[in-house]
């Protein structure tokens, strides 16, 4: 054989490995780094390793029932949340046959219509990939045409409908006219501000507060010459609530009073899942949010190399080793802080983001989770500014015992919003659940504070918000005006 | 009995009745060489190494003869055969291989016939029906060339044109060929008019050689142009910051280029078949497949052209975007093809002009930027395959 040969013999054997592999990424398993077109957007570059979850199709899939799996999959996870909002824009609204004439402007149908993952360069707020005057697309023409219905709107352009703090596409809960009429006269503060759920929330942690004493801590000896440790525990409302050691450090037990089965069965660093077994409701919340998505249910698991073979009838050609080196690495179960794409201490890269991140698992202490621990790994301008803020003021009244409960604004206060539901009031851990847009925070939030007027400008007030509200806002939002002008108008055509 | 110039034109009839390129110029001077020779032998005019003497006017019963001596006898002046041979081949008003064929088909030795092609297309052709008279020529070329004895003028000249029209090869077999080598060289000086038909076709070579070599500089500076254009196209597709898709809803141009799966897919595989096209040229071009159709020169002109394209139809698929992982992995392969495949160009187009200012550049100066080329190939179509998959299977 000549030279020649041998040399483009080998290039079509290298080619033929290269095909083969990429292949095999795609359609059996192993690490797809390399397929990635285009950076994620910042709430799903943590699950972006695990492509089933939104590709949920498989990969051969026609088009149209890729497309169709990948809306589904956007739905999986968005659903409560878009139905919590009483989406302006539902799906089921276009998909109405009598909405045709929509489809073909912009298809709400499809989340992906304005929300394509992987393109970095179209990705704008709110992961909305289309250009922000896209409500162009169904309100400039007939009824629909805003400028019409809606005077007050003649000279005004698409690109501002979105962006002037009047409109949403799916959340508009704090912009309907009749709450903004509502609200119109209210004073910029409240005579007496409380947030009256924090209020609630820690008045009952502190009505659980009832001290233990040290020796009632069940473990191991050897475990128990760190009196901090069994002092934060007794202080707290695990203690009160008879958690005891055991509850956590031997879980699985029958009897956490048992010395003998809690020695028999002890760990010293247990698995922070222990915490979902009591509280349910902050892990499903935790898992809603960017802290957590990696353990949300519905993120698909690796793919198992000898199912995805059995499938395409390879699983016997394949020799062990090549199973094994084309296995789907282990997705990691939590995110680090490095992981992070907002600005972040540096010397908080190693953290890892579990319930005891921000709870020391022995102490509970929720003031502490709720400045301290975000601010030990935040950086950003905002985070930053939040203790030259008023708001930080109050908190710290507010924690010396100065100031009532509920007076202060924590991190907390904005971004875990607390839920009444059968009378119980728990704390979301879905920490983005008031942003998104920043809209959302107004009615659980500030509303118990600020007047409407006041909040709507504060949100749209971007270099404000950096400040984290360190001032006056400089932006006007003019819907009340407009609403409430709108409402007398109405009223005297009525006459 | 055939003359020379009824000899010669059958020998230049392949099987299927249609004759060796008549109009070119070689074979012209051939024909012309051969009425010439005839008209001598009928002793209608004299050749020596100075002039053509027309010694009498009277018809020979040939048309074609009759027509050339009429020529003869009206020019003036003294000139010398080889003049002679130029200006007859170049006569526009005289078509003598229409007289040949005319007489030869007179004669029943060929018939004329219209061919279809489809149902549009016709042509001529001249099958031999006097296959023995074809036959005959052969047999006696082989006599000629075969025996050592002196051969007869008619023979001899005979011969001599044959050889400079490079018909033996329809005579004898290969071996035949390279065992009479000197035998055919004996011959060929033999006659006097023959001698100034191979003197007119070495004359015919070298401004052919001269006209082509004048062309291939022209080519050469296109592909240096181009080249140059090319590499510095590539560069900037490398260097240029993307161009932003406009941020206003409703499709535009850019939008539909850089975004609509349609149009994705539509200048994708464009850029794909272009490139397939400009690599099969060179391939093909290596193993000789081309050269018939078109020359060399041509041929690498095209694909360095095809390559330009490339750089702009990559423009219209990615709008200066290098993509990530795999498909920026593409991208700059792609890339370096084209700029390596531009440096390629300057220097191969660069090399006739260095050495008109006596530069020479060495073999291995002009080698390495070929194979960097190819080098930068290699990866492309695993890397190509990943890319279309990548698209379709997510």
């Amino acid at each position: 054989m000549s030279k020649s040969w041998m040399v483009w013999g080998t290039w079509l054997l290298l080619t033929l490995i290269a095909i083969f592999v990429v292949v095999m990424w795609m359609t059996v398993s192993g690490d797809r780094d390399l397929l990635l077109i285009g950076k994620t957007t910042d709430a799903h570059h943590q699950i972006e390793m695990a492509c089933e979850t939104c590709h949920a199709a498989g990969s051969f899939a026609s088009t149209k029932a890729a497309t169709k799996a990948i809306n589904k999959s956007c739905r999986n996870c968005h659903d409560d949340e878009l139905s919590k909002a009483d989406d302006s824009h539902p799906r089921k609204k276009f998909r109405n046959p009598r909405m045709a004439a929509y489809w073909e402007k912009l298809d709400a149908r499809l989340c992906t219509s304005c929300h394509i993952e992987h393109r970095p360069e179209l990705t704008r707020e709110s992961a909305v990939t289309v250009a922000m005057n896209f409500c162009i697309a169904c309100h400039s023409e007939g009824d629909q045409d805003v400028r019409q219905i809606r005077p007050s709107h003649a000279g005004l352009t698409f690109d501002t409908c979105a962006s002037s703090g009047c409109h949403n596409f799916h959340d508009n809960r704090s912009l309907y006219a009749d709450f903004l009429v509502k609200h119109a006269n209210d004073d910029w503060l409240a005579p007496s501000p409380i947030h009256q759920l924090s209020a609630l929330y820690l008045a009952r942690d502190q009505s659980s507060n009832r001290r233990l004493a040290d020796f009632k801590a069940i473990a191991p000896a050897s475990s128990l010459t760190d009196s901090t440790v069994v002092d934060d525990w007794a202080g707290s409302a695990h203690a009160s609530s008879d958690i005891n050691c055991g509850n956590c450090h031997a879980p699985g037990i029958a009897d956490n009073q048992e010395r003998l089965q809690v020695e028999a069965n002890w760990v010293d660093d247990p698995d922070l899942g222990v915490c979902k077994d009591c509280h349910k409701n902050e892990t499903r919340t935790f898992r809603q949010g960017r802290h957590g998505m990696r353990q949300h249910p519905k993120i698909a698991n690796p793919r198992d190399t000898d199912r995805q073979l059995q499938q395409l009838g390879l699983d016997q050609l394949m020799p062990a080793f090549l199973k094994s080196w084309f296995s789907d690495p282990v997705h990691p179960l939590h995110m680090t802080v490095a992981e992070a794409r907002l600005p972040m201490h540096k010397n908080a890269s190693d953290q890892v983001l579990n319930c005891g991140t921000c709870h020391n698992p022995h102490a509970v202490d929720v003031r502490h989770a709720a400045v301290e621990a975000c601010l030990g790994c935040h950086s950003d301008d905002h985070s930053v500014a939040y203790k030259d803020s008023r708001h930080y003021a109050l908190w710290q009244a507010e924690s010396s015992g100065d100031a009532a409960p509920g007076t202060g604004v924590s991190c907390a206060t904005c971004h875990m919003a607390k839920v009444k539901r059968r009378g119980k009031i728990t704390v979301s851990h879905n920490q983005n659940d008031t942003l998104r847009p920043n809209e959302k925070m107004i009615r659980p939030v500030c509303l118990d504070c600020h007047g409407l007027s006041f909040a709507l400008d504060s949100l749209a007030d971007e270099s404000l918000i950096q400040r984290n509200f360190n001032g006056k806002p400089s932006v006007h939002v003019p819907s009340i005006s407009w609403a409430v002008q709108r409402e007398k108008e109405d009223e005297e055509s009525d006459r | 009995m055939l003359n020379i110039t009824d000899s010669i034109l059958l020998l230049l009839e392949n099987e299927d009745g249609v004759f060796l390129p008549t109009q070119s110029d070689t074979v012209k001077s051939v024909l012309v060489g051969a009425v010439l020779i005839d008209l001598s032998l009928a002793g209608r005019i004299d050749t020596d190494l100075e002039s053509l003497i027309v010694l009498s006017e009277t018809s020979t019963d040939n048309a074609l003869m009759d027509e050339v001596l009429k020529r003869l006898a009206r020019h003036s002046k003294t000139a010398d055969t080889q003049h002679w041979i130029e200006a007859l081949a170049s006569d526009q008003t005289l078509s003598i291989p229409e007289l040949a064929l005319a007489n030869l088909e007179q004669n029943q030795i060929i018939e004329r016939k219209e061919r279809k092609l489809l149902w549009f297309l016709r042509s001529r052709i001249y099958p031999t029906v006097d296959f023995d008279s074809k036959e005959n020529v052969k047999l006696r070329m082989r006599e000629v060339v075969l025996s050592n004895d002196v051969p007869d003028p008619t023979e001899a000249a005979t011969a001599c044109l044959v050889e400079a029209c490079g018909l033996f090869p329809e005579i004898f077999s290969e071996s035949e060929l390279r065992q009479c080598r000197s035998r055919m060289q004996h011959l060929r000086p033999l006659d006097l008019i023959g001698r100034a038909v191979i003197s007119r076709i070495a004359k015919i070579e070298r401004q052919q050689i001269l006209a082509a070599r004048a062309k291939t500089a022209r080519l050469q500076k296109l592909v240096l142009l181009l080249s140059v254009v090319g590499a510095l196209a590539a560069a900037v597709t490398l260097l240029s910051p993307r161009i932003p898709i406009p941020d206003q809803f409703g499709p535009t141009l850019l939008e539909l280029l850089w975004n609509d799966s349609t149009w994705q897919q539509w200048s994708g595989y464009i850029l794909l078949g272009i490139s397939l096209v400009g690599l099969m040229i060179i391939a093909a071009l290596k193993n000789r497949l081309l050269n018939r159709f078109w020359n060399y020169s041509n041929w690498q002109l095209a694909h360095v052209a095809l390559g330009l394209l490339c750089i702009l139809i990559l423009f219209t698929h990615t709008g200066f975007r290098l993509g990530d992982n795999l498909n920026a992995l593409l991208m700059l392969f792609y890339l370096a093809t084209l700029i390596l495949g531009a440096l390629t160009g300057i220097v191969i187009s660069g090399v006739t002009q260095l050495r008109k200012k006596g530069v020479t550049l060495t073999r291995r100066m002009r080698v390495i930027p070929i194979r960097t080329h190819i080098a930068a190939l290699l990866p492309l179509p695993a890397l190509l395959v990943a890319h279309i998959l990548i698209v379709y299977l997510y």
